[in-house]
């Protein structure tokens, strides 16, 4: 066993309401500038839809993730060789007509404020912001779907209908049937990139110390292999500084202690943050596991924080007791492996992505028609039965199953059932506490949950503050390169010493550090 | 004046709706997009209220023969009807767009001033982070400027006060509530009943105006301190300004009389003549409640009674209302002695004060003669208003390939109204521009697609935007996110060519909507059914409108929409 400490996530698409504000407040803040315009860390998916860029789901398009190969994993994209080969002709990579069609867009917000004779009131029109040209139409962008518009044709080209029969998919997509939810989306830090063991000038890179993925700014030479092989297409080549970019999962703040800014400002507080530990011996025999197999083999490589064992190895492995203490506290810990409530998106990419999304329940199915009234009425005050659909009952909810198996499971309907049933289980046990005065103890047992779960579950999923949703250790300053100490002064100019700080540096790291080392 | 109004010698405006003297000749719009925003009917607004280019498609006016009690002229409306539009705008609004004159003002963050909602507890303070750039002024600033010269001005145009005569309607919270017993609707007009103020006819005030004391009223409390309140509860304020207010180290005090001239001087008098924030005042309006429910209440604020939060508090950490009875929220349990979050109405359920109802309960069944004739008594489905019927929409002057569709504009996910909707990373939400959302069977029937350009026209108006279909739209509806402004990705419509309009873009998405008044908000003097600012009064219905749709006909060369007008030549009128 060879522990590391990961930061990982949970999205709850039960609350989410797709109204981007964690989009907007990335934006803000990383990816307003010039070239980075189309890049969104953060985006908001409405499913049924191919999202942001088109069809990034669908691997037999954009070769993206790993395959198993016997009994090895290889990159989808292809061997070495045949990377090497394209190195100057890439053929599996989106371009700007998969993220915006025309171009990416703003206005001619100037025609507003600059007087101009004529008859017609002024009007900003569309312009291009990579090549200025105006009047563009606009045919696609990061939320062009938003609540399933235009999903009833782009629905048909959703990879996660997999499994279903035409007629059925069809008929999700018509009014009577529908369903959507929303897919919020960052880099999910995966324990297995496959953009970092595609990247060929190794500027790609998963840090040691608290497992996020980065983009060295210094080394890539825009290769572009990191988009090719992300599965969720979610490294940006910026057109400006020739360089890749990626969501950094807000770093800075994350060493301070403070949840990046798309956790923070999200207003239905979906979202949680925290340390889990994982047994690194073990990765690759949980990212080539079946793919019915592939989320239980995910959970199973995640340890658990009050484990003596595991405690003393994560201590021989260098993490510190506050770090372990947090793993302990992690909300995702609970909610990933604990009540396995939460799963992995696309799993079957094999990347082992460490962002969990807790899967919807949704409305029951009323619409008359083939189903009898009577089935359908379910709200029915007057009937005996509870207002709420029985734990097994799932598959009268407006969203399929199967639609959920394909996005979180790989497939595997029991994973996506245990966690709804659970769920459901959970709201069943909080009404028999008030409607009845008495606890349903029957069906918190018949999904395998304790009343202490039940309770931790409520609070995490619907009562839980700042401090529980976001349980992060800041960054271990002993590990640092730099010491504050010796920066003193050193953003400052002495014009006439101008090497006076890196002298002091020098002298000190000669001092203090490695005796071998000049210059830190 | 009564006599007057009898005789038929004085009549209320309305009924000479286009005599020039009846108009609105000068409007201030602050804190609003009232142009872009608020007005139902936009086209026509823009015809007849300001005059300027429109799309409006009425060749004559449906309403010709039904009108009885007002005198009009159905074949020449007023054009133009408002002189003067002033606006203090932080942003280039459709509002600003269309002003006369634009006061440029200071932003959020650039300006002291104090807000308030109802769904939390919390007050908010503002703060200047920057001052306002160029010549941005603080609102306060702006309308002190404003009062300083009218003011100046009044001395040789009004040296002495003038007297002038104010209407009050029929009073929410006030004994005008019993005014018309058994809500019988009679008529002083034909004799059915005597015009008695605040029974069957408004009060009358003679008010005495005195314009050259504009300015220190602006800036200065009272003289009318001691009947101060608003929703039924009123007190003697006279007190806390003498024993608080003249003592505030930060207001002034000047001719005996307390001074805020400045913003941040303002802000402070607002918390401290709030109930929510003074708790003096909450106890002082309890106590005059408790003598008109005949409950005790005024222990509810018992252990706020010293409260006072000043404004540099709210600046420095959060802070909230305490109960008053200005809200029906109990926001302090006496008992555990802790704070309470906004929770509407628990004043009513557990303290058991009356509901401001006839009955002094919550009340679905409404007996008002006039409510019921109009089938609004119970809270019953009412199918919408056939707008082919009542002439909006006109089927002999439809295009080919047009469907009827019913159109309702809610509220949208990207926008708090106009604000905050047209910056670029705002504009990438969604489609970038004005949208309507139509249902795949119905886009079909017109032959669109999704994303194509259409145009939404009835005789109101026309608007021009891109079509989302989706399947989650049901049947039949149009849906547009209100509020998109005019003047952001809107081109040229070519039926507004066709039919000759003298504005030619597209309109927003009050284009193809009109005011159409609900008319059981119009009864008054009968319980709740009385008036008050933004609680009851006559609205219009704006929400369920209808529309006709079309796919827009392609420009010619290779451009598919014309923004631009020298490119004009190129949009089909057709």
């Amino acid at each position: 066993m060879r522990v590391k400490a990961q930061y990982s996530m949970t999205f709850n698409l039960e609350k989410c309401i797709g109204c981007n504000t964690c989009t907007v407040a990335c934006k803000n803040v990383w990816t307003n500038r010039e070239g980075a315009e189309y890049m969104w860390w953060n985006n908001v998916e409405t499913k049924p839809g191919i999202g942001y860029p088109k069809r990034w789901e669908d691997q037999e398009l954009w070769k993206g993730g790993w395959v198993r190969q016997g009994k090895t994993l290889r990159l989808r994209y292809g061997s070495r060789p045949y990377m090497m080969l394209n190195l100057f002709f890439n053929p599996h990579m989106p371009e700007m007509a998969d993220y915006y069609g025309k171009d990416v867009y703003t206005f001619t917000y100037d025609d507003l404020h600059t007087p101009r004779k004529g008859n017609q009131q002024p009007v900003a029109r569309p312009k291009s912001m990579v090549t200025e040209e105006e009047d563009i139409p606009l045919t696609w962008g990061v939320n062009w779907e938003d609540n399933a518009g235009g999903a009833h044709v782009t629905g048909k080209y959703d990879v996660n209908f997999r499994g279903m029969s035409k007629e059925e998919h069809e008929a999700y997509l018509k009014f009577r049937d529908v369903f959507y939810f929303y897919l919020p989306r960052i880099c999910n830090h995966c324990i297995n990139p496959a953009c970092v063991a595609a990247c060929p000038s190794g500027a790609a890179y998963k840090r040691e110390e608290d497992g996020i993925v980065l983009i060295d700014q210094q080394r890539c030479r825009n290769w572009r292999y990191c988009i090719s092989s992300c599965p969720y297409k979610k490294p940006y080549y910026n057109w400006c500084t020739g360089k890749m970019e990626k969501c950094i999962l807000c770093y800075p703040r994350v060493e301070a202690g403070l949840p990046p800014v798309c956790f923070h400002s999200c207003v239905g507080r979906i979202r949680s943050f925290g340390v889990v530990l994982y047994d690194m011996d073990r990765v690759q025999e949980a990212a080539l596991a079946d793919d019915h197999d592939l989320v239980r083999a995910q959970r199973s490589i995640i340890l658990d924080p009050f484990d003596e064992e595991v405690i003393r190895q994560a201590k021989a492995n260098g993490i510190s007791d506050e770090w372990i203490d947090a793993a302990q506290r992690s909300p995702v810990y609970k909610l990933f492996k604990k009540w396995e409530l939460a799963l992995p998106l696309h799993p079957e990419f094999r990347t082992l992505p460490m962002l969990f999304y807790i899967p919807p329940l949704s409305p029951v199915i009323t619409s008359m028609g083939q189903r009898s009234p009577d089935e359908t009425d379910i709200f029915d005050m007057a009937k005996t039965r509870s207002v709420l659909p029985d734990i097994d009952e799932l598959d009268k909810l407006r969203i399929p199953l199967k639609y959920l198996a394909n996005l979180f499971a790989a497939g595997n309907e029991e994973e996506v059932k245990k966690s709804l049933r659970r769920q459901l289980a959970v709201r069943h046990y909080e009404r028999s506490l008030r409607v009845d005065g008495k606890p349903n103890l029957e069906v918190l047992e018949k999904v395998g949950l304790t009343e202490e779960d039940a309770r931790g579950i409520t609070r995490a999923l619907s009562l839980s503050f700042y401090h529980e949703r976001f349980v992060i250790p800041t960054t271990r300053r002993e590990a640092a390169d730099l010491s504050p100490y010796t920066e003193r002064g050193t953003a400052g100019f002495i014009p006439l010493s101008p090497w006076a700080p890196i002298k002091r540096r020098k002298s000190y790291y000669k001092a203090h550090h490695d005796p071998q080392k000049e210059y830190e | 004046m009564l006599q007057q109004f009898k005789e038929g010698r004085l009549n209320f405006a309305i009924h000479n709706i286009d005599a020039p003297e009846n108009h609105l000749k000068v409007l201030t719009v602050w804190r609003g997009n009232l142009i872009g925003t608020s007005m139902r009917g936009h086209e026509l607004a823009l015809k007849h209220f300001l005059g300027t280019h429109h799309n409006v498609l009425y060749d004559h006016e449906p309403a010709r023969g039904l009108v009885k009690e007002i005198n009009w002229d159905p074949e020449e409306c007023p054009i133009g009807k408002l002189d003067l539009l002033v606006n203090l705008n932080i942003r280039m609004d459709s509002t600003a767009n269309y002003a006369d004159v634009v006061l440029p003002a200071a932003f959020w963050y650039e300006k002291y001033d104090i807000t308030f909602g109802d769904m939390h507890t919390f007050v908010h303070p503002l703060q200047p982070a920057t001052d306002p750039p160029w010549e941005c002024k603080h609102d306060w600033e702006a309308f002190k400027l404003i009062a300083k010269k009218f003011s100046e001005l009044a001395k040789r145009h009004f040296p002495k006060p003038v007297k002038d005569i104010v209407l009050k309607p029929l009073w929410m919270d006030s004994p005008d509530q019993l005014g018309q017993p058994l809500g019988e609707v009679k008529d002083w007009k034909k004799g059915e009943v005597e015009p008695i103020p605040g029974k069957y006819f408004p009060h009358i005030f003679i008010v005495e105006r005195d314009y050259t004391q504009v300015y220190d009223r602006l800036v200065s409390l009272g003289p009318r301190i001691d009947h101060y309140g608003s929703k039924g509860h009123y007190a003697d304020l006279r007190p806390i300004v003498e024993e608080e207010l003249k003592q505030n180290e930060v207001l002034t005090v000047k001719n005996g009389r307390v001074y805020f001239e400045r913003a941040e001087q303002f802000c402070e008098l607002i918390c401290q003549v709030s109930p929510e924030l003074n708790g003096r005042l909450a106890h002082m309006f309890f106590k005059e409640m408790e003598k008109k429910v005949g409950l005790p209440l005024a222990d509810l604020v018992e252990p706020v009674k010293s409260r006072r939060v000043h404004y540099k508090e709210l600046a420095s950490q959060p802070r909230r209302i305490h109960t008053t009875p200005m809200w029906g929220a109990i926001l302090f349990d006496p008992e555990t002695g802790k704070q309470r979050p906004f929770a509407p109405w628990t004043l009513n359920v557990e303290r058991l004060k009356p509901w401001h109802t006839l009955t002094g309960r919550i009340e679905i069944y409404f007996d008002h003669q006039a409510i019921r004739e109009l089938g609004e008594a119970i809270p019953t489905y009412k199918p919408p208003l056939d707008m082919v019927a009542i002439g909006d929409i006109r089927l002999d002057k439809a295009e080919p390939k047009s469907k009827v569709f019913r159109f309702i504009t809610p509220h949208g996910k990207w926008q708090i109204h106009s604000s905050f909707r047209d910056h670029w990373p705002m504009m990438h939400m969604s489609r970038g521009g004005p949208t309507v959302w139509l249902n795949p069977e119905d886009a079909d029937e017109i032959e669109v697609k999704d994303n194509d350009w259409v145009e939404l026209y009835c005789e109101n108006g026309i608007q021009v935007c891109r079509a989302v279909v989706s399947h989650q739209v049901p049947r039949g509806m149009a849906i547009v996110y209100h509020q998109v402004e005019r003047h952001v990705n809107v081109p040229f419509s070519p039926l507004a060519k066709k039919r000759g309009c003298t504005d030619l873009r597209g309109g927003n998405n009050n284009a193809t909507t009109r005011i159409l008044m609900n008319p059981h908000t119009m009864v008054g003097g009968y319980g709740n059914f009385c008036y008050d600012i933004n609680y009851w009064g006559t609205s219009p219905s704006e929400r369920d409108h209808g529309v006709l749709i079309r796919k827009m006909p392609p420009a010619s060369g290779k451009k598919e929409v014309i923004y631009r007008e020298e490119e004009l030549h190129l949009l089909p009128a057709r």
